[in-house]
């Protein structure tokens, strides 16, 4: 297809972007953007060198020589964070929908004390690991603002790829900063911005393309629950066009507006996260007998993280067709650019931080330590559609199994046949040397073969029988597919981001406010009995944790869930006192049941 | 089954289960064991290998309130005398559960939606009380007491007995790695 054919297609189906109110920053040009960058190269006995300065870098600059190594970290630098008093400045002259975001309830009446407290946590890490200055933002947002004067002029990068019988097209979207953390509240902020979304198309009658499947890139989402169908209701469309709602500042991809919960595991509690894991799954099998233990399952999340939100309210600027803005003639990025495929480093501030949130992405090729990314090389994978046969040949494809299958019964009744024989010939031989006393060796060789024949003989019958079965259902799925069918519309779906629902969210101020203080209460608590109370300080702790657990629990209505962990806990603390007090007379009634077990079975086996 | 994922999930079945009724039955154990802790104790400390204390032969069981040098009551029973300490008599702090016990009991093995409730709220009392007197008295009728509790909790959080009183569950979040996805 030639160039205007696919920009075309792009175009027919270029997504319509919803934001939250009070998003600051939106898909731009990345020419503009990098012309007002500097180029940096950081080596850590070096430090950071400028390689070019603000205002003589351009985009085909950045196809230039610029290779590291190993250690050197290339990266832009999009702005200097602003001082105090052109802080106070540029918050005064920001636009008023920059300030008219309106968070919902607060995450941390969400969670419980263990992730508030890690919450500290990770806001004291930002102090100590690298990361973007606080003003930064405010620079990038008036340097935005600059750069695209008004009315903004929005861009998108698209990519048209062939592969598997799919056309896949994919919108990249650059933004010059990600704010998540200082505009909304969430886990970080970094200069630039890639996002993504995708169209997997198949040629249907008459070799139209017909979209089938679309996927956005979410945080670390990936494979199945990326993707959903085109004619799945969640997909939301302004004509042939799929809406998608951003996040606030983060700019991750929802099909649905609303409030989505996202969980940050910091790596230094990732082991005891895991334990804490493994200790609840065993307390949940042993009393569930193995069985998904669905009622009980509570709050979906873990001690051992950190809760943000990602707001992606979708009531804000909206972009795309019919729109109050539209997009930019798109940049086609097939064939590949220089700048994307030569230019290996990060699109913003290399910040040094460790866990990574905080330094920029890299470019839409290259992940941030320059391998390739999977959504690049692999678009289909990268959904999960690489075991999925486009509409088109699904039925070409069943009746191509079916043969195969066919085929394969045919070879598993030869060597079923032959196996069988194989083993009346043994079993023969086996019988005719048992009552011979110097054949008694080779007697013992010819039981090991009868036991390998007859178990290579059940797993040809199972295999072939499975395979009946297969092939029938095949049979049967086929002629669905012919009718119509397309499959069923989400049992691809194993975890699907879900925005929280009103009746999750209804949660009172009390909470709210019981929230905001409570970790703070407990760490001043704590100290003023250990100054006050020193002698018994184990018992007013106990207390001190007893009392917060219990209005915690109550101000959030679960009274019942902290009596049952109490109980629960009680119950493990008076099982070790039984064990350590009568652990003889404990394993004694142990042996003696499991023999009056055995004997009872065994008896009634006699009498049955 | 995610092809359903907009429909409610099945409504729990509300009939009783043998987890249920076992526990039940073991909420009125229990409660036959609190209640007849103290007068146990007594009996046996009376030493009733002659005669019950409710002989009308012998005569009328006489009790006596001590409080020096603590709390204690004296029991005079025909020939036989006994006095009972703290250890014995903290068998009566259990007698205001016993109603308690009952009362889930019988709540449980009518499948009522509060018995959950009731039964788990009286088992955290019975094992605090338990593990209080333990690390104070410890009277040995209290391991009895302990090992009653720790079954029944456990029994109560079985999931054939949970399914039957479960709440709603809520959706669960998404965690972000150190992998590096489209859009960080």
């Amino acid at each position: 297809m030639s160039t205007s054919e696919d920009l075309a297609l792009l175009r027919r189906y270029e997504p319509v972007f919803r934001y939250t109110r009070g998003e600051g920053f939106f898909p731009m040009d990345v020419a503009a953007y990098v012309a007002a960058c500097s180029l940096w190269r950081y080596h850590p006995s070096e430090g950071a060198a400028c390689l070019v300065p603000r205002g003589n870098l351009s985009l085909e600059d950045l196809a230039g020589p610029w290779r590291g190594n190993a250690d050197t970290t290339l990266f832009l630098r999009f702005v200097q964070p602003l001082d105090i008093p052109a802080l106070i400045r540029s918050l005064q002259q920001e636009p008023r929908e920059a300030r008219a975001f309106r968070p919902g309830r607060g995450r941390l009446a969400r969670v419980g004390y263990t992730s508030r407290f890690l919450d500290l946590l990770f806001s004291l890490t930002l102090l100590a690991r690298g990361r973007v200055p606080g003003a930064t933002s405010a620079a990038a947002g008036i340097e935005y603002r600059r750069l695209v004067g008004e009315p903004d002029r929005h861009r998108y990068y698209g990519r048209v790829v062939r592969e598997q019988g799919w056309t896949i097209l994919q919108y990249w979207y650059f933004y010059a900063f990600n704010n998540w953390r200082t505009g909304f509240f969430g886990v970080n902020d970094h200069e630039a911005d890639w996002e993504m979304a995708c169209l997997y198309l198949y040629p249907g009658e008459g070799g139209v393309l017909r979209p089938e499947w679309v996927a956005l890139a979410s945080h670390d989402y990936s494979g199945d629950d990326l993707r959903r169908r085109w004619d799945d209701p969640d997909v939301q469309k302004v004509g042939d066009h799929p809406v998608v709602y951003a996040g606030a500042g983060s700019h991750a991809g929802y099909y649905e507006p609303g409030e989505y919960i996202m969980e940050v595991e910091l790596p230094f509690v990732s082991p005891l996260a895991r334990l804490a894991e493994r200790a609840r799954d065993s307390w949940r099998r042993a009393l569930g007998g193995g069985r998904q233990w669905r009622p009980y399952e509570g709050r979906g999340f873990s001690l051992l993280r950190v809760p943000f939100v990602d707001y992606a309210q979708g009531n804000g600027l909206a972009i795309g067709p019919g729109q109050e803005r539209v997009w930019a003639e798109p940049v086609l990025l097939t064939p590949t650019p220089d700048w994307v495929s030569e230019y290996r480093g990060l699109w913003g501030l290399y910040a040094r931080d460790p866990i990574s949130g905080e330094n920029a992405p890299g470019g839409p090729m290259y992940n941030r330590d320059g391998t390739i990314r999977r959504a690049w090389y692999d678009p289909l994978g990268w959904a999960g559609l690489q075991k999925v046969a486009a509409p088109n040949v699904a039925a070409t494809r069943v009746a191509e199994r079916r043969a195969h299958l066919a085929e394969r019964r045919e070879a598993l009744d030869a060597a079923i046949a032959e196996t069988r024989r194989e083993l009346e010939g043994v079993s023969l031989e086996a019988a005719a040397i048992r009552s011979q006393p110097h054949l008694l060796t080779l007697s013992a060789t010819y039981r090991e073969r009868i036991a390998g024949l007859s178990a290579e003989l059940a797993r040809l019958l199972q295999e072939r029988a499975a395979g009946v079965a297969v092939a029938d259902a095949l049979e049967h799925y086929g002629e669905r597919l012919e009718s119509g069918y397309r499959g069923p519309l989400r049992a691809h779906l194993r975890r699907p981001l879900k925005p929280y629902s009103g009746q999750q969210l209804r949660t009172g101020r009390v909470v709210e406010g019981w929230a905001a203080v409570s970790v703070g209460l407990l760490m001043i608590g704590t100290v003023t009995l250990t100054l006050v109370y020193r002698e018994h300080i184990i018992l007013g702790l106990a207390a001190l944790l007893f009392l917060f657990a219990l209005v915690e629990f109550s101000v959030r209505g679960r009274l019942m869930r902290f009596i049952d962990t109490v109980a629960i806990l009680l119950a493990c603390a008076c099982g070790l006192v039984l064990v350590w007090e009568f652990f003889w007379t404990l394993v004694t009634v142990a042996v003696v049941s499991t023999g009056a077990y055995v004997i009872w079975a065994n008896v009634r086996e006699l009498r049955a | 089954m995610t092809e359903h994922l907009d429909q409610a999930p099945p409504a729990a079945p509300a009939e009783r289960g043998w987890a249920l009724t076992v526990s039940g039955l073991l909420l009125f154990g229990q409660a036959l064991l609190l209640a007849l802790a103290l007068p146990v104790l007594a009996a046996d400390r009376l030493g009733t290998e002659s005669a019950t204390p409710w002989d009308p032969r012998v005569g009328p069981l006489i009790l006596e309130w001590h409080r020096v040098p603590g709390p204690a009551i004296d029991l005079a029973y025909g020939p036989a005398r006994v006095r009972l300490g703290w250890d014995a008599l903290s068998a009566a702090l259990f007698w205001p559960l016993v109603p308690l016990d009952i009362l889930a009991g019988s709540l449980l093995l009518a499948v009522r939606r509060s018995a959950w409730m009731v039964a788990v709220f009286t088992q955290a009392v019975v094992l605090a009380l338990c593990l209080a007197l333990y690390v104070t008295l410890e009277p040995g009728y209290v391991y009895l007491v302990m090992l009653s509790g720790v079954l029944l909790v456990g029994y109560l959080n079985y999931e054939d007995v949970r399914i039957v009183f479960a709440g709603e569950e809520e959706e669960p979040a998404v965690i972000i790695t150190g992998e590096e996805p489209v859009g960080r």
